[in-house]
């Protein structure tokens, strides 16, 4: 006896299952896949783990103004001890 | 018969064809090739980023003449990279000949050779102060070159890495 897809939907399902197996899998996945597509990625975003940072593509500069460096100027003298080794 | 030719490079035949001018000061030459560079550039960027930061703005600031106007601050930079492949050699040679070569052998991948890695990462911040720390490695997730598992394999086991890991390990 075939239930009624209205009144007993997940009778229906199990009763498609049985008699239509290829029909009714091909769809359940085929409806599934939509819906994992938009899901999946905010749920592992909440649940497992965030984006990563997005890898710099130029040189990262830092937003400030210039300061001044001492040290490996054109008169400092202590840098001849490098070009020893 | 093949025509077999040694390969010679003898740097007394290459000639500069266009100097710098007499009143730019000098700077030396890093003379590392890749593979070095390679394998210290985490360090020098530990002890170099101020430096490179202040040559980018000073670019920026030129607006388009940075190349004449930053010479300066560009010789800085390589100075201060020379500084520290200088030590790295001073104190760490044998680590750091180890890593580089195995980079060198294993297509310059850093995931190639993790036991070289772990050895002369632990000699440079002994001896030089300088830790290698990956920029935008997300909060309470170890840095890659510190886990003990791995997803992808080495391409293939150094030898001369692991050989020097089991002589560290029994001193």
């Amino acid at each position: 006896m075939k239930p009624e897809l209205f009144k007993q939907p997940f009778k229906y399902m199990r009763w498609c299952a049985h008699h239509y197996p290829a029909y009714f899998f091909s769809l359940l996945l085929g409806f599934s896949f939509p819906v994992a597509a938009l899901a999946v990625t905010p749920l592992r975003r909440k649940f497992l783990y965030d984006d990563h940072i997005p890898i710099p593509r130029t040189y990262p500069l830092p937003r400030r103004a210039r300061e001044p460096l001492t040290g490996f100027g054109d008169d400092d003298k202590e840098f001849a001890k490098y070009l020893k080794n | 018969m093949v025509n077999v030719r040694e390969p010679v490079v003898n740097y007394g035949l290459v000639v500069e064809p266009a100097p710098m001018p007499p009143h730019i000061p000098e700077v030396p030459e890093i003379g590392a090739s890749s593979a070095p560079l390679m394998s210290a550039s985490f360090f020098i960027g530990a002890r170099c980023k101020p430096y490179g930061d202040d040559y980018l703005l000073c670019k920026k600031e030129a607006n388009g003449r940075g190349e004449l106007d930053c010479l300066s601050e560009g010789r800085r930079v390589t100075r201060c990279a020379i500084s520290v492949l200088s030590d790295i050699k001073k104190h760490c040679a044998k680590e750091f000949f180890t890593h580089w070569d195995c980079l060198d052998r294993n297509e310059l991948e850093f995931r190639n050779c993790r036991p070289a890695e772990a050895i002369l990462n632990s000699c440079v911040y002994k001896n030089l102060g300088l830790e290698k720390k990956i920029p935008g490695t997300a909060e309470g997730t170890t840095p890659i070159h510190l886990r003990e598992k791995y997803i992808y394999k080495p391409y293939r086991e150094d030898p001369a890495s692991i050989a020097l890991a089991k002589a560290k390990a029994s001193e």
